[in-house]
């Protein structure tokens, strides 16, 4: 598995419109942060508070999530790659897990890159100074972007496997990067409770207890349950699929 | 008695109610370059997928290098390359895909540029420095046939690897293909729906019909056949031949007009083999 890890990942970096991609993205949220949504007041504080913003509305997440899931799984699907590693004699299964754990490699690449440079970037504006519990929070929104986007790549991709259809994944990469968490806050201020279950919330609260300095590790087990359980329902339907050539 | 590398027996694969394969039997022996023949649509390609595990069969057996154990067959599918197609990414060239491929096969680290070259060089697509997606037809068939023979496989599987190529990369595809077998003992097995082709390129066929191996034949069945003589006389007075041929008690099976075929005329035109 580690070799298949090796070699998406390799496959990823040499696309040059992912890697363009992305260096336009650091560059435009770094504008955005610095001159947009904290310009009038800059200082550590107003970069963590633009930062939860920026993870909670799930706009940032989108403009990541959707270049994230077509390297990681639409490419594979619409480059039949997949038929030629199974014929060689790799199980679905490892495929799966595979795809997850890049899924995780890549958006955690990402931020630790993104995270750092804002952050040094951040730093050598006279304005602003982390302090350690500042530094934390920055740390842990980091981490929150990443699980939600991996929880939002690996639903889509279950979508995906199931209708057979790379468009309808990026649909769900959109419904579930911005629509839902919207759709779900609005029910839950309306009080249907259940929606404190949901992967959307789990995250939300664990953003806020971590910005108040409060442990969220009920995140872990949360997460668990939401990834793995896209992924056993994705095995499900992957493990007879009949490929084409 | 050959040693059988691939063996299929009584295989049906039904989708619902329709069975696209009813009971197909076949055996490919090591050493052989086993040609899978039939209409589009005959069960070629199914076959293929049931071989190589993309596809599951509904009953029968497939066995793989002697084995028909489900965790012996993925390991022993390590051993078979195949070429089904375009299964590349637009954006990497040549030897980035086959890196990518060769990653993912488990090549060791340090053999990968070695292998890759040697296998860029086998295809003759060692100084394509272009993305995929600007390749022609011919240059993905052969980056095709490429990623299949990557790592070496004791067996090959080629789906009508000179589809939409032109008569000289048919012939090259051949040539490639006697060379893997005489060169490097690999076991081939390729499908066309092109008959003539294949006839020049297999040793062994398999024909396929209604969804069943409908005959096995060899390259001495196609030879023993015809028991009559054939002798062809050329001659410009064809009323004055045959009478004289009947007067002597010699029985006309069959009158053929002698004539190049394309191939030879396009041949003889630009070079290059035809044989």
């Amino acid at each position: 598995m580690i070799r298949l890890i090796n070699a998406d990942l390799q496959r990823i970096f040499r696309k040059k419109s992912f890697i363009g991609l992305m260096i336009a993205f650091f560059v435009a949220s770094y504008l955005a942060l610095e001159f947009g949504a904290v310009s009038t007041d800059v200082n550590a504080a107003t970069y963590v508070e633009s930062l939860h913003k920026y993870a909670e509305k799930g706009y940032m997440l989108l403009i990541l999530s959707i270049p994230i899931f077509l390297v990681v799984y639409s490419d594979e699907v619409s480059s039949h790659s997949m038929q030629c590693i199974i014929g060689r004699g790799v199980t679905r299964s490892k495929i799966l897990w595979a795809k997850l754990i890049d899924c995780f490699l890549l958006t955690g690449i990402i931020f630790a890159v993104y995270m750092t440079l804002q952050y040094f970037l951040a730093e050598s504006n006279p304005n602003v100074s982390f302090s350690a519990n500042q530094t934390r929070v920055y740390i842990a929104y980091a981490l929150i972007c990443v699980l939600k986007i991996v929880a939002a790549t690996s639903f889509s991709m279950m979508v995906m496997f199931i209708t057979n259809s790379t468009a309808i994944g990026v649909f769900c990469v959109i419904l579930f990067t911005t629509i839902s968490p919207n759709i779900i806050n609005l029910l839950y201020m309306k009080g249907i409770t259940a929606m404190n279950y949901s992967y959307d919330m789990i995250l939300i609260r664990g953003m806020n207890n971590l910005a108040a300095g409060v442990s969220a590790w009920e995140l872990i087990p949360w997460s668990a349950v939401y990834i793995i359980g896209a992924w056993l329902i994705t095995y499900i339907f992957f493990r007879r699929k009949e490929f084409d050539f | 008695m050959s040693e059988a590398v691939i063996k299929l027996d009584n295989i049906v694969k039904s989708y619902g109610k329709h069975d696209v394969l009813k009971g197909v039997t076949m055996q490919v022996n090591k050493g052989d370059i086993y040609g899978l023949v039939g209409k589009n649509g005959a069960g070629k390609t199914t076959i293929f997928k049931m071989i190589l595990g993309l596809s599951e069969y509904t009953s029968g057996n497939v066995s793989i290098i002697g084995s028909t154990n489900k965790r012996e067959l993925f390991a022993n599918r390590r051993k078979v390359g195949f070429f089904v197609g375009s299964n590349f990414y637009g954006y990497l060239s040549a030897r980035d895909n086959l890196q990518y491929y060769a990653r993912a096969k488990g090549i060791p680290h340090g053999k990968i540029k070695d292998e890759i070259t040697r296998v860029l060089d086998i295809v003759g697509l060692e100084d394509s420095k272009k993305q995929y997606k600007g390749f022609s037809l011919g240059m993905k068939q052969r980056l095709g046939i490429g990623n299949a023979i990557l790592g070496n496989p004791d067996i090959l599987i080629l789906d009508e690897p000179t589809n939409g190529l032109d008569p000289q990369g048919i012939a090259d595809v051949r040539h490639m293909v006697r060379r893997l077998r005489d060169e490097y003992n690999m076991t081939v097995i390729v499908s066309s729906h092109i008959l003539g082709e294949l006839e020049h390129t297999a040793d062994r066929f398999g024909i396929v019909h209604n969804g069943i191996v409908a005959k096995e034949i060899t390259q001495d069945d196609l030879k023993s056949k015809k028991p009559e003589v054939n002798i062809a006389l050329s001659v410009n007075d064809i009323d004055r031949a045959q009478k004289v041929l009947a007067d002597n008690g010699i029985n006309i099976l069959h009158e053929v007009e002698d004539r190049m075929t394309l191939e030879d005329y396009y041949f003889d035109l630009i070079g290059g083999a035809a044989d």
